[in-house]
């Protein structure tokens, strides 16, 4: 019995769609706790990727009795179906929380909260991502901005003190702060963590210091416009982002990508995870002081980013990722510097894990704070950090996109989800990268770099551009590609985990709402509870191992 | 031997204390300045690359990597100011010793770049700082960034800032 009709049968009162791949399930805000518990329990959706709320206010396509919905977006990880649970609510109205079903709701609730104004029962209305003196909610669609008079304060987080802590421990208690003037290496949040000893007891985090607006900005542009913005959300891995973004504009529209172009996407996300990993796992020694390990991992870095520059010219952000495939094709003798320079790798790798794999001072994360499977789905986790903990889940392996399936590689699992088996995760994906690399280079196909399907392409091919041409030309660059109204979901295997793009259109060449759903946020998400009652040096080897990019938690 | 008056004279400076302790911190500050790097996204990415790598920046002895906002020379800012991280920022500004001069990286410190739309970002960093030296890029790559510097460094040997600039245009 498949999915759709299992899911018929156990709620046979209400509404279940299919689109596209996804199946789509509307509750009332009465019953939806029940019925995420029943999906939770009994029907195997068992990791939330996603809420997302959106405010039909000025949605011409679909009129709606009421403004805003909250989307639920779970995962079925045996069949590989997303559901998405929807509940259309109106502005006064309360829905559940289901922060005791998902650990990984608590921000994401807060975040939806924030960002509509909407009541999520047992929530207080505290700011996660905006300054606390902007007024009103940021993503409503009639909101304009406005501040109040009092400035944005020096945000101070404070321990209360609690009864079962003794007076002599109140003592010794100290808080240690760990602020972004440490510099570069991590990211942007403030940490605060209490310790006694050196042994962390509570520790409270701070986001949204990088909190750009990125969703709201892209309700602004045309599809082609968005790319840098993405782009710019994990940095550690542009292309990753640019090509997820580009891919779910073309499933959206309905466009085959040539061969080639897919090949190079390829390429191109492989090299970019390796590069992200070599960031994390370089950021990581050097937190630890492991000075030489971290220098090959800068080396490392610097090849990979020697190889874009070859590409297309810029070390980090990239100008070659177009919706329909790609703006560059491979220069002259590409290949071979890249097979050089993946033999280069595997040596330094090889290098680095003969430094790091069995030295004493990098064993003693092992076993240190460590996740267990269940508790990392609890937290919403996907990739790298998720597969440390011992599930074989790979979005390239499970829902195969352009040609992984073609292509041979393996998946490399840990045991106890700590620090260590992320080292040895990442480190044996990046050489798993390289294969895939070098499997697609051996085969890589001929032929176009881009479509030419004319919802996209410019008119080319005659010499005489007819004034049609000219007005075609014009509205492309004005107006964009128009998308049929409706709603679209796009996942990629991001260095991170599942980066996914939550689209909904509304006829038109821009976006009527994009939620991101960036890997980190939900990985983040986790750290405070996981460094209880360890050390503070393991506490910030877990920071590290997480790899918790701001630009994905704030957007 | 004597020593006689004009001899003295020609062998020894006199000065105030003030004034040869300001000569003696430029000085040590033009071999060696101290950076507080503050660096949030992309351009952070870049900005390591340029203190690892070895053509640049560290051979001209330089500054230790973590470095208190209170012994440096100078700040490095690179990536977007959002409202929530100003106060931060302003606090760091505050604490930074004198002349504070800032160098601002990237297309987010000078104007916003991408985000300057949006509604959470100060649209550049000279709204809100004396900024001495803007490195364009998104992000700058690290031979920008040394150029930056050596521009940065040669307003430190003549002691210019914009921070002196501004203090003796309010007074």
């Amino acid at each position: 019995m498949n999915i759709l009709e299992t899911i018929k049968s156990s709620f046979p009162g209400l509404n279940v769609t299919q689109m596209g791949p996804d199946f789509e399930l509307e509750v009332s805000s009465v019953s939806l706790y029940d019925v995420l518990k029943i999906l939770k329990r009994e029907q195997g959706f068992i990791l939330l990727l996603d809420i997302i709320g959106v405010d039909y206010l000025k949605c011409s396509s679909q009129p709606k009795e009421k403004r805003f919905s909250v989307i639920y977006h779970l995962l079925h990880m045996e069949a590989h179906t997303r559901l998405r649970v929807k509940v259309n609510i109106n502005e006064n109205e309360t829905i559940a929380s289901i922060k005791d079903l998902w650990s990984a709701a608590t921000w994401a609730e807060q975040e939806v909260a924030e960002m509509y104004g909407l009541e999520f029962e047992q929530h207080k209305a505290k700011k996660l991502l905006t300054p606390s003196h902007l007024k009103g909610f940021a993503l409503r669609k009639d909101w304009q901005p406005s501040f109040s008079s009092k400035p944005q304060e020096f945000s101070n987080i404070e321990f209360p003190w609690l009864a079962d802590i003794s007076d002599d421990e109140r003592l010794c208690r100290k808080v240690v702060d760990l602020n972004p003037s440490n510099p570069a290496i991590q990211g942007t949040f403030i940490v605060k963590a209490e310790v006694l000893g050196t042994v962390v007891k509570r520790a409270k985090v701070e986001i949204g210091l990088q909190h750009r607006g990125v969703e709201k900005l892209c309700e602004s542009k045309l599809f082609g416009q968005i790319i840098p913005l993405a782009e710019r959300l994990n940095y550690s891995s542009p292309m990753i982002g640019a090509i997820a973004w580009a891919k779910t504009v073309e499933t959206a529209l309905g466009i085959e990508l040539t061969d080639r172009a897919q090949a190079l996407r390829m390429i191109m996300m492989e090299l970019s995870r390796a590069l992200d990993h070599a960031t994390c796992l370089g950021s990581m020694a050097s937190d630890l002081r492991a000075w030489d390990a971290s220098a090959i991992f800068s080396r490392i870095r610097e090849h990979i980013s020697n190889l874009f520059v070859a590409y297309h010219g810029a070390r980090l952000m990239g100008p070659s990722v177009r919706i329909g495939g790609m703006i560059q094709d491979l220069p002259v003798g590409w290949v071979t510097q890249c097979l050089e320079t993946i033999n280069i790798i595997q040596t330094e790798l090889s290098e680095v894990t003969s430094l790091l794999t069995r030295a004493p001072s990098w064993l003693v994360f092992h076993g240190e704070a460590g996740l267990s499977a269940a508790q990392a789905l609890d937290w919403g986790m996907t990739g790298p950090c998720l597969r440390a903990c011992g599930v074989n889940y790979d979005l390239r392996k499970n829902s195969p996109y352009y040609f992984y399936q073609d292509v041979e590689f393996d998946v490399p699992l840990g045991i106890n989800g700590d620090p260590y088996d992320r080292y040895l995760v990442r480190v044996e994906e990046m050489l798993q990268s390289l294969r895939i690399i070098s499997q697609v280079l051996d085969h890589i196909p001929s032929g176009h770099i881009q479509t030419d399907d004319p919802r996209l392409a410019k008119p080319t091919g005659s010499m005489r551009l007819t004034s049609a041409d000219y007005a075609k030309h014009f509205d492309l660059h004005q107006n964009g590609t128009p998308l049929k109204s409706g709603e679209y979901y796009s996942f990629i295997e991001s260095s991170n985990g599942e980066l996914g793009f939550f689209l909904i259109s509304d006829g038109e060449g821009r976006p009527y709402r994009l939620k991101i759903r960036g890997p980190s946020f939900y990985h983040f998400q986790s750290f405070p509870s996981s460094i209880e009652n360890i050390s503070l040096g393991s506490a910030a080897a877990v920071l590290a191992s997480l790899n918790a990019i701001t630009g994905e938690i704030d957007r | 031997m004597t020593l006689s008056n004009d001899l003295l004279d020609r062998l020894v400076v006199t000065t105030n204390k003030n004034s040869f302790i300001e000569w003696l911190d430029r000085r040590a500050r033009d071999n060696s300045p101290w950076v507080f790097p503050f660096g949030l996204s992309c351009c952070a990415l870049e900005h390591t690359a340029t203190f690892g790598s070895n053509n640049l920046m560290t051979q001209s002895s330089f500054s230790p990597a973590r470095v208190k906002p209170e012994d440096a020379d100078m700040m490095i800012f690179g990536g977007s100011i959002s409202l929530k991280l100003l106060p931060i920022l302003q606090d760091f500004h505050k604490r930074l010793k004198e002349p504070k001069w800032v160098m601002g990286i990237g297309a987010c410190a000078a104007s916003g770049g991408l985000y300057a739309d949006g509604y959470s970002v100060v649209p550049g960093l000279n709204l809100e700082f004396p900024v001495d030296v803007y490195v364009p890029g998104c992000p700058p790559d690290p031979t920008q960034l040394n150029h930056g510097f050596e521009l940065l460094r040669d307003r430190m040997k003549n002691n210019i800032s914009r921070w002196h600039a501004e203090q003796e245009r309010t007074v």
